[in-house]
């Protein structure tokens, strides 16, 4: 295997390490190709069916479907997960997409242990040093502990509990009109969701029903949603030329704070360790980054027309959607310096972005060219695999 | 040398154009550079503590040099935020980069912000963690990790640093330099009285209790510490004695190292001494390493899995050691002692960055395209690598029908050979992988307390082997990682890590796969080692090291 001169120092260090026997563990990373398989499953609207898809073979496959590549039961058309803004502005620029569900658009529950406490779905192998060549995936086949998840059926105004083992539609839950994005808390006990009509529905997962519904007031219309990893806030955007922030208090129920930012505000993600919060806006020039501690704004990223973030393990890395490029691309951000990276060109129109479980892969919706791209960190290469003809994938929750 | 102490001053530069940005968890304590999300690493009240980030300060820097010290520098100064609280840090070094500042002893406990002002431009808030008393204690190489800024007494007037060549002695006095042991009574802006300050502190040398004389400010200087001690009679020697100060009797500080020895002159070890030879003395130095690794994976996974992996690491360089050497990867603690590492990164990442001092600042040596292993299971060619160095993967398995074996490293006979490069001439070396070592108690090594004394036992390997125990802990949505490094003494089938090692260990979260929390068992250095004789190489030689992992739990 060729070896390129800047990993020799490197090599060096393993072996350094190794003479004193700690941080032999370094080494592992000798053989930079790296053959790990892809470490899980992710559920996304394709061809307007919920559908559980891997990736295998370079390509982003489908996992669970009827005899026709359906969902079953047929009848569920996810489709109506999009915004109004997208399908209203297909036509003209800048819209090019048709129906996003938008980062979030799709959540998944936290599978509930005995004890009621959060929990994850546990892998076969986790990503420890020493570890062999051609490690197989984490998760080898649908198994009873992938939890359920969420998704929001705008038109209709409900959101649909889909259980990812087996795969079939547990629930249709009635919320508040032109639902959007939906999360759930740590805990696993309640799951919000954003109604573009100025409201934010808590539904309990215990029950099924919408427990509480906040109303906003009527400059504020709901779109991103993340809750922090302690569960005690929600943070939502407003999706309107007055873009802001809208911090909401678990514990009461209530708005506590307003955070003014970008004009059209999107997408909403936390940083790992719930420090900051990074906002998109496929409309604005820039990305909004927000210190939760005091919610003021730390600094601004000139990436234009962004959808999503998605963060690795150790927030470290950023991965930004942006559609200012055709076809579209990933922008890798350092969070340290705020400072980009790199960019990947994906597929056209990307959307939401996800990081699957060991910091190598991330799986991108291309809207606007009905495609899925994976890009993968440890060989720096991107495959990009259609979906269907006419499909507008939408809307990521991996179920690792 | 990150840490700058103050000099003169300069005049500051003209107006920024960018705002000041302060990045992304780049506050610390101004010496120990430990993470914030360790109670080691907080900022103390009364500290000095540094930022990092852009257009922070003039661009040529500016230090503060004389007393009254001043809230502002070079156009530069620095707001401590808690709600509706603002106080002012004193800047000492103002810089494009970096800042260090003092923090007020009379700023807020807790979670508070961090906002630097040059000129009338606002930075960002940055979170910080101020704390009561939290240690950093200096280092040589201005990293928080290796040689400790430590001064030998031998007169008033003869005082020199402690080094691997000016080795300190049992019974010896020493004066070490820190920030962190607390607030003081009266203004951080003027020379501090000298005297005691009220927080309980202790230091411990290769785990020995030292009698303190002293903790309390250094006279000549705001926020800058000294603590004088006396080696204790039964300190262990070696070239990288661990020592670390614990105030109030929960906090602990940075781990630094000493030279200790009975007698003047250069420093040895206990473990590998023809390594640490080299090292100190810059020799071409060269090492082909074979090793065993098994792991017990039962904390979040399906079901408990085993998986073993066999590997080759060779290298061949000549290091630079420099007036304070220290490699972490090098540094062995003497026997039945221990240290700690706590950073801010993924150490269990191979493509994090590596603890500082690891990576070798020399190219390494030409020792031709491969190696060739022979033994039990056949021939493999090493080849994997680049210019003398060169790592691969052996063979493996995993349990549960997950990968069939195709281990090479069984116990057996070995034979290396080299054919020679531009650099290192050919050899051939025979050595014996002996039976493997049993981590005894490892089943039951599963959730543990960071507040309990954790033992751990073993049996069989290799004769003449060292033992090693490390456990990781990292919490990867901080990304803080620390790491306790404990050595066996010779001949032992047990030991005790006491709760000071765990003290920094992040605790593990709900969700496993949110940290990684491992013990590794090493055993090495025993009979495998042997001389690989090659022209070019002052110090040659083979060695094969057992290693046995379990995944864990710390509470």
């Amino acid at each position: 295997m060729m070896i390129r001169l800047s990993r020799s120092a490197k090599f060096m260090c393993a072996g350094i390490a190794l003479s004193l026997g700690w941080f032999v563990l370094e080494s592992c990373d000798c053989d930079e190709t790296k053959e790990q398989n892809f470490p899980g499953f992710w559920v996304a609207c394709i061809a307007n069916k919920p559908t559980l898809m891997t990736y295998n073979d370079n390509n982003a496959t489908v996992v669970t479907s009827d005899a026709a590549g359906n969902f079953n039961p047929a009848e569920y058309d996810c489709s109506h997960s999009g915004s109004p803004q997208y399908k209203g502005s297909e036509a003209s620029s800048p819209f090019k997409i048709s129906s996003p569900a938008g980062p979030g658009g799709f959540d998944r529950r936290p599978h509930a242990t005995g004890s009621g406490t959060v929990a994850y779905v546990p892998p076969l192998l986790r990503i420890f040093p020493f570890m062999p060549h051609a490690i197989p995936p984490a998760t080898a086949n649908c198994d009873s502990t992938f939890p359920d998840i969420f998704q929001t059926d705008h038109a209709e105004a409900l959101v649909t509990r889909v259980s990812t083992c087996p795969f079939a539609i547990k629930i249709a839950i009635p919320v508040a009109t032109r639902p959007l994005q939906v999360a759930v808390t740590p805990d696993g006990s309640t799951a919000l969701v954003t109604s573009f009509d100025n409201a934010v529905n808590f539904i309990d997962l215990a029950t099924n029903k919408v427990t509480y519904t906040l109303l906003t007031d009527s400059t504020i219309n709901p779109h991103g949603l993340a809750i922090s990893p302690d569960g005690t806030r929600a943070y939502i955007t407003s999706f309107n030329t007055n873009g802001v922030i809208a911090v909401i208090d678990l514990a009461s129920k209530k708005i506590i704070a307003t955070i003014p930012t970008i004009s059209y505000a999107q997408g909403l993600t936390l940083t790992p360790d719930g420090s900051q919060l990074w906002v998109t806006s496929p409309l604005a020039a820039s990305v909004d980054i927000f210190d939760t501690l005091t919610n003021t704004r730390v600094t601004g990223l000139n990436i234009s027309e962004t959808i999503d973030v998605a963060f690795n393990s150790t927030g470290t890395r950023a991965y930004v959607t942006t559609s200012s490029t055709i076809p579209g691309s990933v922008v890798a951000v350092d969070t340290a310096t705020y400072q980009t990276i790199k960019s990947y060109t994906v597929g056209l129109g990307p959307s939401d972005i996800a990081m699957a479980y060991g910091d190598q892969f991330l799986v991108i919706n291309n809207n606007s060219d009905g495609s899925i791209s994976v890009l993968d960190l440890a060989k720096d290469a991107v495959v990009t695999t259609k979906v269907g003809t006419n499909s507008v994938p939408s809307g990521i929750a991996f179920v690792h | 040398m990150r840490f700058r102490l103050w000099a003169s001053l300069l005049i500051a530069g003209s107006a920024l154009a960018q705002p000041p940005l302060i990045y992304n968890r780049s506050i610390y304590n101004a010496a120990s550079f430990m993470p914030l999300t360790i109670p080691g690493g907080m900022i103390a009240q009364g500290s000095i503590f540094s930022i990092f980030g852009a257009q922070l300060g003039p661009a040529k820097a500016v230090t503060a040099s004389s007393f009254p010290l001043q809230t502002t520098l070079g156009g530069v100064s620095i707001n401590v935020v808690q709600g509706a609280s603002v106080l002012s840090a004193i800047p000492l070094f103002v810089s494009a980069g970096q800042i260090n500042a003092i923090m007020p002893s009379k700023a807020p406990l807790g979670a508070a912000s961090i906002q630097v002002v040059v000129n009338n431009a606002h930075s960002n808030m940055a979170p910080v963690q101020i704390t009561s008393s939290a240690v950093g204690i200096f280092t040589a190489n201005g990293t928080g990790i290796g040689p400790g800024v430590l001064y030998n007494f031998v007169a008033q007037n003869n005082q020199p640093i402690n080094s691997t060549s000016v080795t300190a002695k049992p019974g010896q006095v020493i004066t070490l330099y820190a920030t962190g042991l607390g607030p003081v009574s009266g203004p951080d802006n003027v020379a501090p009285p000298s005297g005691n300050l009220p927080v309980q502190v202790q230091v411990f040398v290769g785990g020995q209790a030292a009698t303190v004389q002293y903790s309390g400010r250094s006279s000549c200087c705001s926020g800058l510490d000294q603590i004088v001690f006396t080696v204790p009679k039964n300190a262990p020697t070696g070239c990288w004695v661990p020592v670390y100060v614990k105030t109030a009797g929960t906090t602990m500080s940075n781990f630094v190292t000493m030279a200790i020895e009975n007698s003047p002159g250069i420093c040895t070890t206990d473990v590998l001494p023809q390594v640490t030879s080299a090292f100190l003395k810059g020799e071409k130095l060269g090492e082909a390493l074979v090793t065993r690794t098994t792991t017990r994976q039962d904390v979040g996974v399906l079901a408990p899995v085993e998986v073993t992996s066999d590997f080759h690491v060779d290298f061949a360089f000549q290091p630079d050691p420099g007036q304070f050497p220290f490699n972490p990867a090098l540094a062995f603690p003497p026997g039945g002692t221990c240290t700690v590492y706590a950073r801010q990164t993924e150490m269990l990442d191979a493509n994090s960055l590596p603890l500082p001092g690891m990576a070798p600042t020399t190219m390494p040596l030409d020792t031709g395209s491969a190696y060739v292993l022979t033994g039990p299971n056949g021939m493999r060619t090493l080849s994997e690598g680049f210019f003398g160095a060169r790592a691969g993967f052996l063979g493996g398995s995993i349990s549960n029908n997950i990968l069939p074996s195709s281990l090479f490293l069984d116990p057996g006979s070995y034979k290396l050979q080299g054919f020679g490069g531009m650099d290192v001439g050919p050899f051939s070396t025979s050595f014996t992988i002996p039976p493997p070592l049993t981590w005894t108690n490892r089943l039951t090594t599963n959730i543990l307390s960071r507040t309990q004394p954790l033992t751990i036992s073993w049996s069989g390997g290799d004769s003449g082997q060292s033992i090693a125990i490390l456990g990781f802990g990292e919490d990867l949505p901080t990304n803080t990682s620390a790491v306790f490094v404990c050595m066996a003494p010779q001949g032992a089938t047990s030991f005790t890590i006491p709760t000071d090692m765990l003290a920094n260990l992040p605790a593990s979260r709900t969700n496993p796969l949110q940290s990684k929390d491992i013990i590794y068992v090493l055993g090495l250095a025993g009979s495998s080692v042997k001389s690989i004789a090659a022209k070019g190489l002052d110090v040659g030689l083979t060695s094969f090291y057992s290693i046995i992992g379990k995944t864990v739990v710390w509470q």
